[in-house]
């Protein structure tokens, strides 16, 4: 290899091409790197230089070649490897680029530029040790970063007041953590003056109080705080935790308790007459008379106001039966009553006050309202529509009417006739997108879903609905419109939907990124360490999980139908993908790579632009501009995701996901135990059993199931099968033999199912119900 | 039973979920983050029972105006949950926070012209004012009223003596 040095006049052109970089003039860029490449084409510095600039101009593929080629003509050179490491970071591949930047720091130790580089990078993988020694070796480096901050803690600017004030508040929060309450409160307390967020010092001085037990302070703390915010549930807890008041709403209370919360929320009362929290508490734990009568002004507060919630509520208290039977009677009492004084108005004729007799007309509708959800909660559906039916009758445009008929009809499994209410309900108002995202929902749900796409369609800009829900990442509507398609066994389409939400979920860790730096600036480090936790546990998230099911069962089928096409020689089931001879398909994938790369680059030049100012602009601005013309999504029905040759492949890895992120919901091992199963993976299928098992008992059906079938699967297969992997097939046996507990299969079946009604006809995820 | 407290970083999605629902001015998540990021304590959340997100403000600060002053980015309530005065209660406990926290004059929104329910909760229960019309702001092409309120008290004279003559005509 030759020297690498550039002779003077080269070498400032190469500099020239640093800052031509910097500068985001790319072009020019590149044509000054091709002037130095003409006379030294091996030169690994400009090569890597001009990798780089190809990979702001969205040309990955040759970015990743010069930069390559540039390292390959020069391995001792630290903007080689830190060039590398740029490149992978923009591709996310955040665990090749720090090993780019570590080889950088090998050979330039010191540089600040890579060093915090790669000190985001740590953070983003949550490398903590990594990130601290970086992070050390950046303030060895620049002393005077720490002499600054303690001159900060001094003065303080008086734009910084608030980043000054989340500083101090959340040295409190690490003190709280670590148990030192003393100094916690001493430090609040010494920084009194600075500190500007003073709810949020309240509530930290009244949660360390109550710690500490010295529950006169945090009672006075929790009184100051609900006079503040007085439907704020939480103070209500401290409060009562600071009365020494059990503060689960369900625990059982001494009479002296009881009496205690009773003359409480009287005198509460009496302070905040606006507060719903203080009138609603008291039910809670008030008992037989008492009970009652809270209970009927209550109901009274909402009937006057025809308050559509009553029922959502009062619901929780049904969990006591004689609380139960006490609120059926009163909802009872309220609609005969009000029956009785909208007939006496009626029959009085023309004469009585008008005002009045509409009054006990609204009476009888709404109270039809309450008494008729109440009904669905107990499964009566027949009274429930009688009731419903009876207040459209008095009042068919009240669209609460509609809404709460949609609903019933949907527990009782009527989808069609659901989806028809919340239609009608939609109609009445059409400047209302609740109703309109309720219609679509439950249009899906009756697998209507042109037009369930249609009425989604209507509040997005220019109707472009699937651009803008995917841009906006409308995750509900993603999941119930790929519910339906899978359904009705349109895999490409269902696929397309499910993995738009794994997309947006990619999308959610990825915008961390930025904030690693920003929030260090703004001071937030209290949000900031929620959201690192909010972050790990991100995947967990319930509309993750029911996509990723989504997708599993989708595969599941085109898993399926291809081994049914594979033995009658025909083609998979909704993709015309399959009907293209191995070339075209080429062709296609080709032309879609093109199109991919090109999407990729107008988003990062849009990425580029976006610093967080220009965010909050684009945001405001949103409303005004149509989203810029796209290009046309080249897979829109995707029949390129339905065309995959591996399935199984494919819903492995959602699998994992799920595993090692929603490991606590049983759905998630019953399509483990499916896809590995299928897979002919045994063991990976038993470990399945045994984390079903662990999670619910042996009373759930879904383990019991998984065990019945992994058991005949072994009893069934053939000597030679047995042969071929012996150890395995051991271990499998053994631990078949501890599921059922020595007894044969028979044996345990018939004491599963006298035990809890659990019926053993083997049935897979792929034929339970898919919309949970 | 609705809890109103201020919303922490596991709340965002199921902000953006109901904003989703309720309203066709939608933003993407990077979004919620910038602002419970940079303002924490003006994202404020009703939450029911179940634990279910009915309801949210989403507010943030202004800081390079001539008057630093707060603004509403976003409110709405699930219909379900409407009329119980959780929208009033959210919008409270921003303007504390804008006034308290943040040393905000006033706070500014906008909203439809045509939003009844809106308009009369912002003028009538919360004290807002119009200050402005934007001719079709919205992306339909319907106006929007620019309104402020002032905090800490600050109230406008014009606004003392139209509160005088409601209470008159009440
Ligand atoms: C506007 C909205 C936030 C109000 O929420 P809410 O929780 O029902 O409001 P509140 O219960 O706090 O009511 C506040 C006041 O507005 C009044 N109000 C509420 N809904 C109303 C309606 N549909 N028509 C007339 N007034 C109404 C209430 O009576 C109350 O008045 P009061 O203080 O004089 O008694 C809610 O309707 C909503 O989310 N709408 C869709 C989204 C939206 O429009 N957001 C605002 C965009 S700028």
């Amino acid at each position: 290899m030759a020297s690498q040095e550039l002779p003077g006049k080269d070498a400032a052109l190469f500099r020239t091409l640093v800052k031509l970089y910097e500068s985001k003039q790319y072009k020019k860029g590149i044509k000054t790197a091709d002037q130095i490449l003409k006379k030294y084409s091996e030169h690994g510095e400009t090569l890597a230089m001009k990798g780089l600039l190809l990979n702001s101009l969205g040309k990955r593929e040759e970015a990743y070649e010069y930069t390559r080629n540039g390292l390959k003509a020069n391995l001792k050179s630290h903007v080689c490897w830190h060039v590398y490491g740029l490149i992978y970071r923009g591709d996310s591949n955040y665990d090749e680029a720090i090993k780019c930047y570590k080889n950088a720091l090998r050979i330039e130790r010191d540089n600040l530029t890579i060093l915090r580089d790669l000190a985001l990078l740590q953070v983003q993988m949550r490398d903590t040790a990594g990130f601290l020694e970086t992070r050390q070796q950046i303030l060895k480096l620049k002393p005077e970063v720490l002499g600054a901050y303690e001159q900060i803690q001094e003065e303080v600017a008086p734009g910084e007041a608030y980043e000054h004030s989340e500083m101090l508040l959340y040295k409190a929060q690490l003190l709280e953590a670590s148990e030192q309450y003393e100094a916690a409160l001493a430090h609040m307390k010494s920084h009194e003056d600075d500190i500007v967020d003073k709810l949020g010092t309240r509530e930290m001085r009244a949660r360390i109080f109550l710690k500490m037990q010295r529950f006169e302070e945090s009672e006075q703390l929790y009184r100051e705080l609900l006079a503040i915010t007085p439907d704020n549930y939480r103070y209500h807890e401290g409060l009562r935790a600071s009365m020494q008041v059990p503060v689960d709403s369900c625990a059982p209370l001494t009479g002296d308790q009881r009496s205690r919360l009773q003359s409480l929320y009287a005198e509460l009362a009496e302070t905040f007459p606006r507060s719903a929290a203080v009138r609603r508490i008291p039910l809670d734990f008030l008992e037989g008379q008492d009970f009652e009568s809270a209970a009927e002004t209550h109901a009274q507060h909402f009937l006057r106001r025809e308050i559509p919630s009553l029922f959502s509520d009062i619901k929780p208290l049904y969990r006591d039966a004689a609380k139960q039977e006490t609120l059926q009677l009163l909802l009872e009492r309220l609609h005969s009553s009000a029956q009785a004084s909208s007939r006496a108005a009626a029959d009085s004729g023309t004469t009585t006050d008008t005002t009045n007799s509409s009054e006990s007309y609204d009476a009888a509708v709404w109270t039809k309202l309450y008494l008729a959800q109440h009904y669905d909660h107990l499964g009566n559906t027949k009274r429930a529509v009688e009731l419903l039916n009876e207040a459209i009758q008095l009042a068919p445009d009240l669209i609460e009417l509609h809404t709460a008929m949609a609903k019933v009809l949907k527990h009782a499994g009527d989808a069609q006739g659901a989806a028809q209410a919340a239609v009608k309900a939609q109609s009445l108002d059409l400047a209302d997108r609740y109703l309109n995202s309720t219609a679509a929902k439950y249009l899906f749900r009756a697998d209507r879903v042109s037009e369930a796409t249609r009425m989604a369609a209507r509040f997005t800009k220019d109707g472009e609905q699937a651009n803008n829900l995917y841009d906006m990442q409308c995750t509900w509507y993603e999941i119930e419109c790929g519910s339906a398609h899978l359904r009705l066994h349109e895999l490409g389409q269902a696929l397309k939907k499910f993995l738009a939400v794994h997309k947006h979920f990619e999308d959610f860790r990825e915008d961390q990124f930025d904030f690693h730096s920003y929030c260090t600036r703004k001071m937030t480090l209290r949000s900031y360490m929620q959201m690192l936790e909010m972050q790990d546990n991100l995947y967990h998230n319930l509309a993750y999980s029911k996509a990723a099911w989504g997708a599993i069962d989708a595969y599941l089928q085109l898993h399926a139908s291809l081994h049914r096409s594979d033995s009658k020689d025909t083609n998979s089931a909704d993709s015309s993908a399959g009907k293209l001879t191995p070339g075209e398909r080429k062709k296609q994938k080709q032309r879609q790579r093109k199109e991919a790369q090109k999407q990729k680059k107008q988003d990062e030049e849009q990425k580029a632009k976006e610093d967080s100012k220009a965010q909050q602009q684009q945001a405001q601005q949103q409303q005004k501009v149509p989203a810029a013309k796209r290009d046309q999504d080249p897979d829109p029905l995707g029949k390129e995701l339905a065309s995959t040759s591996d399935p199984l492949g494919e819903a492995v890895k959602l699998v994992c996901m799920l595993r090692d992120n929603a490991g606590d919901r049983m759905r998630t091992h019953e399509e483990a135990f499916e896809v590995y199963l299928l897979r002919g993976k045994l063991l990976l299928a038993l470990q399945a059993v045994k984390r079903a098992l662990a999670l619910s008992g042996s009373s759930h059906h879904a383990p019991h199931l998984m065990t019945v079938r992994l058991c005949q699967l072994i009893q069934g297969s053939s000597a030679d099968k047995l042969q071929t992997n012996p150890l395995v097939w051991q271990i499998i046996k053994e631990q078949i033999d501890e599921l059922l507990g020595g007894s044969s299969l028979e044996q345990h079946c018939a004491r599963a199912s006298t035990a809890s009604g659990l019926c053993h006809c083997a049935q897979g995820p792929l034929a339970a119900s898919i919309c949970s | 039973m609705v809890c109103i407290r201020q919303a922490t970083l596991d709340d965002l999605l199921a902000m953006q979920r109901c904003n989703l629902l309720c309203l066709p001015e939608n933003y993407q998540l990077k979004y919620y983050f910038y602002h419970i990021l940079s303002w924490p304590q003006l994202l404020q959340v009703a939450e029911d029972y179940g634990g279910k997100i009915v309801g949210y403000v989403l507010a943030k600060m202004e800081e390079d105006a001539v008057e630093p002053h707060g603004h509403i980015t976003s409110l709405s309530v699930a219909r379900t949950h409407r009329k119980l005065g959780l929208a009033s209660k959210l919008m409270t406990a921003a303007h504390r926070a804008m006034a308290e926290t943040f040393g905000a004059e006033y706070a500014s929104l906008h909203v439809r012209v045509s939003n009844k329910a809106a308009f009369h909760l912002y003028t009538e229960t919360l004290g807002y004012e119009i200050h402005d019309r934007e001719a079709k702001y919205y992306a339909d092409g319907e106006d929007a009223f620019d309104m402020r309120k002032y905090l800490k008290g600050k109230r406008s004279r014009h606004s003392a003596i139209r509160s005088f003559w409601q209470h008159d005509s009440d």
